[in-house]
């Protein structure tokens, strides 16, 4: 504490004032003889008391109002450190690491929380009238509190925000973010703080910062001392020995710190349905360590989560643990005609898809691939299945082509590959209400490559991996006016459109399966092209399958009219979707939760439970279990000087409190005074 | 003060006795005398107001016979009248330094209106015969003067009530009322008049008590409560440093706050006084300095004649 004007102290001298002016107020009064003088006394012993109350609260209140003026006069002031920031106008941008690893519990409270607490700190330490923004780098980066100088607002949405630290780290699109936001403001200078365990997979690219960035990079925490275990891997396949069991083979990870033991013991088991259905102890080294547990099989009509976890005391608990989703009833049905067996297999048409669809199964999408040939394609139950992939069939038989029909317009999806089979004619007279165009035939050209229909987001990603496709033949097909294209070549003609019939679809792709008509199936964007068309043919239904990473957003189908979609996610909380509007699909974001979600559909009002028509499990990010400390980045600084972070003290007068207990002081002399004078004229 | 100009101005002006001429004081019941006046006597006697029958005793005056009686009854009857006697009146005036108050007005010096008053009643009292006495007193008796009722009797009677006032100054001394009214109630003799005049300012709570004394003795006894205006309405204002008038003690008081308790202290003084009075026997006039001194006496004398007095 200071003060800026001392000689202003000699004021509280004033203090005097009142004491001399109360003493020669009491020396000079008249003397009066009065007879009655012992009922003067008695008088006075009964009212003096109250007087001299009065009075003394005067003199005292005088005293206090000289005294604080002198002092406001000198201007006191305190010394405040400030956690943030030199207490001047400016503008900020915080960044809030959110990614799995800050859920590691520090000192009792998870870093996380930590991080908010200084954000919050740091929100407090900025003056009225400083710009604030607040970005999670969780992956996607998001912004949480736009740039706003409702200080206010801020720090309640940064209080309430529930910041559930299950994602994977995407640092450097936060500061992209981050930057993006602090360049709306108009106050400077401009500070960014980044709020962070900075562990070694927290990296960003250090281009992303300007060098006129003040940036300031504060670890959150220490070091891990335990070691941290996880699970890498967790697949469940059922035992082709004893058909009645499943196994659950697990991959166990390890990261050790510096001072933490090499190995570590420790007990997997598996939950099932609320019950550790078996528990295996490992010794989990650097190199990892695998366990196999086995449960019951469901039954086929079933679909159970098992809860895979490691009992351990380590450094993060929330990647202990992964579900696995046993049985397919939610699986999808997937019937391959291959219209070109071959012996050997390279020559077969269905070699690449059968390899590329084992893949989808085991990672992204659970599906349940049975093949046919043409032959047997025409007495198969059609009703059983989600998806047929007619894949270089002739053409289907009038029979099977008016199921065909009925199929798809009942919900179904039909993919339609071409090859050298393809009898066009046929096609176009049978199929011609489910075809996306008029086949006129199949024809040469020359290493066409393909590219992205206009205006349509069918593979967003997916074309990196098909622009190097090059095609030699390819069918050619007039569209109808109400077909989509999805993929063209690069002469503008469709290589794979869409075309809804009832309340099914059919995809026409114009090249091969197979590598007769093009390269596409060596490229790497085969598979992606292959998941994307059959979940575009079987609708949003089979969007919501497999695995995903927390943060990502899941297509779900939108309900029909008088139909509801329900998602359930592994806390127990659920989602309803109904009127669908002008939608075709909901994007589900509300991921941040790991373990299996349920997706059920049902009809709005009846009682019975929705059907389980989907699951998707959200895994905890891998690279997030790697807690091993990173460095931290080392903090700029601009011309304006110093890092924002670190503690700067500031001045904060006392003058303005102290002249408002002035006022108050005054207004209460104010009352004294009337209340004395009111007794006064009482008296009277 | 003005003691020595009060002492300039005569009790008794002529204005004064002209107003209170056609006054006349009697008592109020009956008062011993040895010559016969206005008053009634306990003895019967020789008068025009009758009294009672009854049978006649051997021994009995015979001219208190009731011949008419007899002859119509064939019985002796005595005849008894009232006997009326002269007064003999006793004047008592306070001379405590309290008595000494004026509140800057001559014209309302306590003792001096206490002494007109007392001057007023001797000079009613000698004119229709009745004895007239007069003591003057502080802590202790000061001055007396035998009840006499020669007209010259007037001229010893003022000097009485006169000098005391105008030698009042330094040697006031406090009021001890209790003390001497004792002393003088051994002096007043047989049944009379008593009239003190005094402002009453005694904390002594017996100071009134030798009043009971000389009612039961059969004494007429009348008190004049003798206050000042400032007394009675506490006029000051603002911040004054008071001083006792029977004591060097002073005290700082705002008048204008303190003057709501004082009233009622001062309500509670009087009433007491008044209670204490009339519990005694005594009849109890509250007497304002700044009032006429014949308006008072008439209204003392006025009613009092339907009641007995005058």
């Amino acid at each position: 504490m200071g003060l800026e004007a001392p000689l202003a102290l000699l004021g509280l001298l004033g203090v005097l004032l009142p004491l001399i002016l109360h003493r020669m107020k009491k020396r000079e009064l008249p003397r009066v003889v009065l007879p009655t003088f012992a009922l003067l006394t008695r008088a006075l012993a009964r009212s003096r008391q109250r007087q001299a109350f009065t009075d003394i609260w005067l003199l005292v209140l005088r005293i206090a109002l000289i005294a604080v003026a002198a002092l406001a006069l000198a201007v006191p002031f305190l010394t405040k450190q400030l956690t943030f920031g030199d207490g001047q106008l400016a503008n900020v941008v915080i960044v809030i690491d959110d990614s799995l690893s800050m859920a590691r519990v520090d000192g009792g409270t998870s870093l996380i929380e930590q991080a908010r607490t200084r954000a919050l700190d740091v929100v407090r330490a900025l003056p009225e009238g400083s710009e604030l923004a607040v970005v999670l780098a969780g992956k996607p980066a998001r912004v949480l509190v736009p740039l706003a100088r409702d200080l206010g607002s801020a720090q309640r949405t940064l209080r309430e925000a529930e910041l559930p630290a299950v994602r994977s780290n995407d640092m450097t699109e936060a500061l992209e973010l981050a930057l993006r936001q602090q360049h709306r403001g108009l106050v400077t200078p401009q500070r960014m703080l980044v709020l962070s365990d900075f562990a070694r997979h927290a990296a960003f690219e250090s281009k992303t910062l300007p060098d006129t960035v003040v940036a300031s990079f504060e670890r959150i925490g220490s070091p891990p001392a335990k070691p941290n275990l996880f699970i890498a891997q967790a697949q469940a396949s059922v035992d082709p020995a004893r058909p009645t069991e499943t196994s659950i083979a697990v991959e166990l990870r390890a990261t050790f710190g510096a001072q933490a033991p090499e190995r570590v013991d420790a007990r997997v088991e598996v939950e099932l349905q609320g019950k550790v259905a078996h528990t295996q102890a490992v010794t989990i080294e650097r190199a990892g360590a695998e366990a196999t547990l086995r449960v019951p099989t469901p039954l086929p009509s079933q679909t159970l989560e098992a809860r895979v976890r490691i009992v351990a005391d380590d450094a993060l608990a929330e990647d202990n643990e992964m579900s696995v989703v046993l049985g397919h009833a939610d699986a999808l049905q997937l019937l391959l005609v291959n219209g070109d067996p071959h012996p050997s297999s390279r020559a077969d048409e269905l070699f690449y898809a059968s390899r590329a669809l084992a893949l989808l199964s085991e990672n992204q999408l659970a599906m349940r691939v049975q093949t046919v040939d043409p032959m047997s394609f025409e007495h198969a139950r059609l009703e059983d299945s989600d998806v047929i992939v007619l894949a270089n069939v002739a053409a289907p038989g009038p029979g099977a082509a008016e199921r065909l029909v009925e199929f798809v317009q009942a919900g179904g999806g039909l993919i339609v590959a071409a090859g050298t089979r393809i009898d066009s004619a046929l096609y176009n007279a049978r199929l011609s209400a489910l075809l996306p165009g008029h086949i006129r035939g199949s024809a040469g050209c020359r290493d066409l490559q393909l590219k992205a229909a206009a205006d349509n987001n069918f593979l967003p990603e997916g074309m990196v991996g098909l622009r190097e496709a090059r095609s030699q033949q390819r069918l050619l097909v007039d569209l109808f006016p109400d077909a989509t294209t999805l993929l063209q070549f690069e002469d503008d003609a469709p290589a794979l459109a869409s075309r809804a019939a009832g309340d099914g679809r059919t995809l026409l792709l114009s090249a091969s399966l197979d590598a007769d008509y093009s390269d596409l199936p060596l490229r790497p964007g085969y598979l992606p092209l292959l998941a994307a068309m059959i979940r575009e043919a079987a609708g949003a239904t089979a969007a919501a399958r497999g695995r995903i990473a927390p943060g990502d957003s899941v297509t779900l189908p939108a309900p029909k009219p008088g139909h509801l979609v329900e998602v359930r996610g592994p806390n127990g909380k659920a989602w309803r979707y109904t009127a669908p509007g002008q939608r075709d699909v909901i994007r589900f974001a509300a991921t941040d939760a790991l373990g299996m979600f349920e997706v059920r559909t049902g009809r709005e009002g009846d009682s019975a439970e929705p059907r389980l028509r989907a699951t998707f499990v959200v895994d905890p990010p891998r690279e997030e279990s790697d807690l091993s400390a990173g460095p931290v980045p080392q903090q700029a600084a601009n011309q304006e000087g110093g890092s924002a972070a670190t503690p700067v003290s500031v001045h904060a007068s006392l003058s303005p409190w102290l002249w408002l207990i002035v006022f108050c002081l005054v207004a209460l002399e104010g009352v004294l005074r009337a209340r004395k004078r009111w007794g006064e004229r009482l008296s009277h | 003060m003005s003691d020595r100009a009060h002492a300039r101005k005569p009790l008794l002006d002529q204005e004064l006795t002209e107003r209170i001429a056609s006054l006349r004081v009697r008592a109020s019941h009956a008062v011993e005398g040895i010559r016969s006046g206005l008053h009634k006597s306990p003895h019967r006697g020789a008068s025009v107001i009758f009294a009672e029958h009854r049978d006649y005793r051997p021994g009995d005056d015979l001219r208190m016979l009731d011949w008419r009686a007899y002859a119509r009854n064939d019985r002796y009857t005595i005849k008894h009248f009232e006997q009326e006697t002269h007064l003999r009146a006793h004047l008592m005036l306070d001379l405590s330094a309290s008595m000494g108050f004026d509140g800057g007005k001559p014209a309302t010096h306590k003792a001096g209106f206490a002494a007109t008053m007392l001057a007023a009643f001797g000079w009613l009292l000698l004119g229709q015969g009745d004895a007239v006495g007069a003591f003057a007193f502080d802590s202790d008796l000061r001055k007396a003067l035998a009840p006499r009722n020669r007209p010259d009797h007037l001229d010893a009677l003022l000097s009485v009530l006169a000098l005391p006032t105008a030698e009042r100054g330094r040697d006031a001394q406090p009021a001890k009322l209790a003390h001497s009214l004792t002393a003088l109630g051994e002096r007043v003799g047989r049944r009379g008049l008593v009239i003190l005049a005094s402002d009453l300012l005694d904390t002594d709570p017996d100071a009134l008590a030798p009043l009971s004394r000389m009612a039961a003795l059969g004494h007429d006894v009348m008190v004049l409560h003798i206050m000042h205006p400032y007394e009675l309405e506490f006029p000051f204002k603002q911040g004054l440093c008071f001083e006792d008038a029977e004591s060097p003690a002073t005290v700082e008081a705002d008048a204008d706050v303190v003057r709501r308790a004082y009233l009622a202290e001062l309500d509670t003084f009087l009433s007491h006084a008044k209670q204490r009075c009339l519990a005694a026997g005594a009849r109890y006039v509250l007497a304002r300095t700044d009032s006429k001194v014949e308006s008072i006496i008439a209204n003392v004398l006025l009613p009092a004649r339907r009641a007995g007095w005058g």
